[in-house]
């Protein structure tokens, strides 16, 4: 009866692939880098968290993956879409069928004057699509919130909303589902809630789902936590699941691009001082980073 | 779930703003069509004044021809079968013509004049009679006594008459007496209706005359009226010369139906130009006639009068209009405001720019129906009027317009970014097409088409282009206030001002909304005060006191009566001199008409409004003679020889001297200056005691003077009113008011869509600390200074429109003369009331939007 069927792609990659990502904007006189050569790649299913601070150009990167902004340089793909050469036409077919987004403000999502069946029936109308009633019950139900379809979001808590906005972007079965901070007005329990269900979205119908937030919390609902820096990924934390959910192993990486650059998590530099310069040493199977303290008298 | 529940949910969980948009179209719709019913109804009622001002014998198509009567018609009605043509003949006549035509009436002359000596104690000593024809005397009288006449017999005698009843009675003659040699009068008639226009073309038919010869006494002058068959036969046993006067009747009320006075006047032209042919049967012989009438140059004068009218009309008209469709698009624009983040969320979801397109063009078209269809029926409630179903169709035009207007509104992203260049572009050229129009309408001809014209589009130019300079350059003075009040502890007033400079809420329409308004309501009072002063003055100009008595000698006795008179208080005589005297100087010689008055007439002169405050000088005695130029006369110098009068001081000049029918140049001199000439003064100017009612003091005096003309400054003003004067009165006050409200609708809509933004600075203004009294000042501190400014301009520019129009527009018909700018103080402290409570109500509407505090800061 929940049950959705599985994303279809007729493409074969990442959903998500950004290759040197670069986005400028012009102000007055002045230029602002927000992403300076990003680059970052989720597999279809995946379900992965995009933390940073704020500026760090998270929501920038949002703004290009969702078809809303373009980039200056580089390039991005989602769900097989170059998004760099994509007409006005192609834009709405893509916001249409291949990205879903749900933002931070409940009350942004969904439209206060129709139901929750109806806000979730809204896109496929838009897309004009037939079985509207049938899968928005069905979408309500994998969300578990089939018996407030009948409520508009006013009658609904704050993680209700969120989780029938989670439907409402579901709803032309899009491959990539776009979080932007999805659990910032909710309290703990509602946020788990939350990000729980993308998680059973994601397994259920093999939607990938890039959740982008400043709460380092969300690391622990998700499989793939990766960090954005300055305009770029920095590193990236890999946490593995046993069968009941909890968290098995937690492994850290730093990101490496494809210049062979790669950023230090800023807790290494601090404690050993690295500045200025480095000395890299190469062993067989790793590369070791020492303090460039030798060149300190140079200077 | 469909396109059209999501648009029915949509109106039932938030219906204001379509219902405020629905209310702006109807509006809109309502002024566009009423402006042409207001239009039409003030060309007809131009027309209806101006046919029902002229006589029956002015206006009435006429034809005259003449032909004898033949012994063997016996048995023949011409008169029948020459009705019966000519109502074939208007028949025929196309419209608007042939429904102007009233039935055809025909009388004729068929003998006399006969002159009898009645007896003495009738009191005549002459009765003048003549004999004739009435086609339709039977329907349009009533017999008093006897028989209608039998119809003539050729060559016998008497032949039967019937007379007025009243001239009958007067002469006494009964029923069956000799009227006159040859007659048996067989009956006495009286009119039916006597103030029926037809009986000015029979005129004895209604009342004798009396012609007064004061060597022999008084004369009565009546007419018999035998059967129409006589146009056949003869009568009294006469063949004489018939002359038959045939006319038709026009119905100034009928007139004011004819909607197109051009067509009308051409078909008039063709009429009254060509022969016409009364084939009235095999019995009666065919004429040729042609017909004549005044009532051409009546309708050449009436289309000037129309079309200067309905320009002005247009002109004042013109900024209601475009204020219903500035708040057409503030309404569109809130609506789009409200629903902001909606269409940015169902965009997000997919929703194409067609589809955004479609659907609100289909919720735009249905709330343009509607509101088209009720400011429709309004208009047409407020102002029923037959044969208008062609507005229909600029109904349904102006939705469709409309309906496009409010989807490109309601379909925008609202950031429409207009190259600067092209804006410049724009703006020079709406700069340079007004001064352009302006120029044109100065150098024109008042009353011709063009001028007309021009009188439309100039205040429209005039006003967008000086709100578009005030536009550029507001930011200038604001940022001058700006910069002085930084030094001072006012930072809500500092804070107001630079949100005012940089960031108005309301933006260009609200500016444009008070220009506009404010313009159009000082342009309508300023109009209303300067041609009711105009044609106040001209009033008072042709009276030249409070009582103007003119017609007998006033001698010395006949002032002694009038003096005599309850309520009266000085009498003025003005007697004429001579009607043209050499006025020398010694560098020139210039002729006047030279008039002599009482001293008193300084006194009258200053009890009205127009006192040319004549010098004492003039009224005291020495040599050389005081006299006072005027008119076209302007001496050089003050010392002159004036003929007939010697040498002069002249004391000055006057542009004229009310009361008094001078023309061109004249000169004025005191009564005692030419002997007894004073007494053979036709004229007299009364003032009147303070109290006493010009109206019944005007009575007394045509009492004690019945065959003087009497009349008061309010006579002379309602005879020359102009039949429309109301009504177009009534239009523009009501155009002046619907300004301001509509002014005030768009620009409460204009501040309402901006409000958000505005609550957003204030909450941030809360976090900082700022006081909630400090917020709302600076809230009067922004919309004030943008108002005011705004409200300035448009009181300058309704003033100088006015100018304007009144310099190019020829009003003498409204006005009976040159009409000036002339402000009345309590109509225009009304206007201006009315425009600082929109003020007023304005600011509180802003504060009152923004007076939600955040909720953090508990109620």
């Amino acid at each position: 009866m929940n049950s959705v069927e599985r994303v279809t792609r007729d493409h074969s990659g990442p959903d998500i692939r950004c290759e040197d990502l670069v986005r400028i904007y012009s102000t007055e006189g002045s230029e602002v880098q927000a992403l300076q050569g990003l680059n970052l790649v989720v597999e279809p299913g995946e379900v992965v968290a995009l933390i940073g601070a704020s500026g760090s150009g998270k929501s920038t990167l949002l703004g290009i993956l969702s078809g809303l902004d373009r980039p200056t340089g580089g390039r991005a793909r989602v769900a097989g879409h170059d998004l760099t050469a994509m007409r006005p036409r192609q834009r709405i077919e893509f916001r249409r069928h291949s990205v879903g987004f749900v933002w931070q403000q409940t009350g942004q999502n969904l439209i206060g004057y129709l139901t929750v069946a109806e806000n979730v029936a809204l896109p496929m109308m838009v897309a004009r699509r037939r079985d509207r009633a049938d899968r928005a019950r069905r979408l309500l139900g994998l969300l578990g919130i089939d018996d407030l379809a009948d409520r508009r979001p006013g009658e609904l808590s704050g993680g209700q909303q969120q989780r029938a906005a989670i439907a409402t972007a579901l709803a032309n079965g899009p491959a990539v589902l776009l979080a932007d901070e999805p659990t910032g007005e909710l309290d703990d329990e509602n946020s788990a809630a939350v990000l729980d269900a993308l998680r059973r979205v994601s397994e259920t119908s093999g939607t990938t789902v890039l959740i982008v937030t400043h709460d380092p919390a969300v690391s622990d609902h998700v499989e793939r936590t990766v960090q954005i820096r300055d305009g770029r990924t920095s590193t990236e934390v890999v946490r593995r699941f046993d069968a009941d959910g909890r968290t098995e192993t937690v492994e850290e990486y730093t990101v490496i691009d494809r210049a062979g650059r790669i950023q230090l998590p800023a807790a290494h530099v601090s404690a050993l001082g690295l500045r200025d310069r480095v000395r890299l040493t190469h062993t067989d199977d790793h590369v070791r980073v020492w303090p460039g303290h030798d060149d300190r008298s140079a200077r | 779930m469909t396109f059209l529940r999501l648009v029915v949910r949509r109106l039932r969980d938030d219906p204001w703003p379509a219902v405020l948009l629905t209310a702006a179209v109807a509006v809109a719709v309502a002024l566009a069509t009423l402006l042409p019913r207001t239009a039409a109804d003030l060309r007809a009622e131009t027309l209806r004044g101006a046919v029902a001002s002229t006589s029956a014998q002015q206006r009435d198509l006429m034809a005259q021809w003449t032909d004898r009567p033949r012994l063997d018609d016996r048995g023949a009605d011409p008169a029948s079968d020459y009705l019966a043509a000519a109502d074939e003949l208007r028949h025929e006549q196309p419209r608007p013509l042939g429904e102007l035509l009233g039935a055809p009436e025909l009388v004729a002359d068929v003998g006399g004049p006969i002159s009898l000596t009645p007896p003495v104690e009738t009191g005549y000593y002459r009765v003048g009679i003549d004999v004739q024809v009435d086609a339709r005397l039977q329907e349009h009288s009533e017999l008093v006594t006897g028989t209608w006449p039998a119809p003539p017999v050729p060559d016998e005698e008497p032949t039967e008459v019937v007379m007025l009843a009243d001239a009958a009675d007067r002469l006494g003659w009964a029923v069956g007496d000799e009227a006159a040699p040859g007659t048996r009068l067989a009956g006495t008639f009286r009119p039916v209706a006597p103030d029926d226009p037809r009986w000015e073309h029979v005129p004895r038919a209604v009342r004798y005359a009396e012609l007064v010869d004061p060597n022999r006494g008084t004369e009565l002058v009546t007419a018999l009226y035998v059967h129409p068959a006589a146009l056949a036969v003869g009568a009294i046993g006469q063949r004489p010369q018939i002359t038959h006067h045939l006319w038709y009747g026009l119905d100034p009320g009928a007139a004011a139906t004819a909607a197109d006075l051009g067509l009308l006047s051409s078909q008039l032209s063709g009429f009254l130009g060509s022969s016409h042919t009364l084939a009235a049967g095999d019995e009666t012989p065919e004429v040729e006639i042609r017909f004549y009438s005044e009532l051409g140059r009546t309708l050449e004068s009436v289309a000037t009068q129309q079309r200067t009218l309905v320009a002005l009309l247009a002109a004042v008209a013109t900024g209601p209009l475009a204020l219903s469709a500035l708040v057409v698009g503030t309404a569109a624009r809130l609506v789009r405001e409200r629903r902001r983040t909606v269409t940015a969320l169902t965009m997000a979801r997919g929703l194409s720019p067609r589809q955004l397109a479609l659907s609100t063009g289909a919720e735009s078209a249905a709330l343009a129906t509607v509101g088209a269809l009720l400011g429709h029926a309004g208009a047409a409630l407020a102002m029923p009027m037959a044969s208008m179903s062609w507005q229909w169709a600029v109904t349904a035009a102006l939705a469709v317009v409309l309906a496009l207007g409010i989807t490109a509104m309601l379909a925008s992203e609202g950031r429409v970014a207009t190259p600067r260049r092209l804006l410049l572009a724009a703006e020079l050229a709406v700069l340079l097409l007004a001064v352009t129009a302006t120029v044109l309408l100065l150098r024109g001809t008042p009353g011709d088409a063009r001028t007309d014209l021009l009188a439309i589009g100039a205040p429209v130019l005039i006003t967008v282009g000086a709100t578009l300079v005030v536009w550029r350059y507001h930011g200038a003075p604001l940022r001058a206030l700006a910069r002085r009040l930084a030094g001072g502890r006012g930072l809500p007033r500092l804070l107001g001002v630079l949100r005012a400079a940089r960031e108005p809420s309301g933006g260009i329409v609200a500016m444009l909304a008070v220009v506009t308004g404010v313009s159009m309501a000082f342009l309508g009072t300023s109009l209303s005060s300067s041609l009711a002063r105009s044609a106040e003055d001209a009033a008072w100009s042709a009276n030249g006191a409070e009582i103007n008595v003119s017609g007998p000698r006033m001698s010395g006795e006949i002032v002694e009566r009038i003096r005599l008179v309850d309520g009266v208080e000085e009498v003025a005589r003005v007697a004429r001199v001579a009607d043209s005297a050499a006025l020398s100087t010694s560098s020139e010689v210039t002729y006047v008409g030279v008039w002599a008055a009482d001293e008193e007439l300084t006194e009258v002169y200053a009890d009205t409004p127009l006192d040319p405050r004549l010098p004492l000088e003039l009224f005291e005695d020495g040599v050389p003679t005081a006299v006072v130029a005027g008119g076209s006369a302007r001496p050089a110098g003050t010392a002159g020889e004036l003929a007939g009068i010697g040498p002069v001081r002249i004391l000055g000049h006057r542009e004229s001297l009310p009361g008094v029918g001078t023309q061109s140049g004249w000169a004025l001199v005191a009564a005692d200056a030419v002997g007894d000439v004073i007494d053979d003064a036709a004229l007299a100017l009364v003032s009147v005691t303070d109290g006493a009612s010009q109206d019944d003091v005007a009575a007394a005096l045509r009492a004690q003077l019945p065959t003087a003309v009497v009349t008061t400054a309010g006579d002379q003003l309602d005879s020359r009113r102009m039949p429309a004067a109301g009504s177009f009165g009534a239009a523009v006050s009501w155009a002046g008011v619907g300004a301001v409200l509509l002014m005030l609708v768009a620009v409460v809509s204009a501040e309402a869509a901006g409000a958000e933004a505005r609550r957003r600075a204030l909450e941030l203004l809360a976090a900082l600390g700022m006081p909630a009294r400090d917020r709302r000042r600076s809230i009067v501190w922004e919309v004030a200074p943008l108002f005011l400014l705004s409200m300035v301009v448009g009181v300058a520019l309704g003033l100088g429109t006015a100018v304007l129009l009144l310099r190019a527009l020829d009003f003498s018909f409204i006005t009976g003369a040159e009409a000036s700018l002339a402000l009345d103080p309590g109509s225009m402290a009304a206007t201006a009331g009315l425009v600082v409570g929109s003020f007023v109500l304005v600011v509180a509407t802003a504060r009152g939007r923004s007076r939600r505090r955040p909720a953090w800061e508990g109620s």
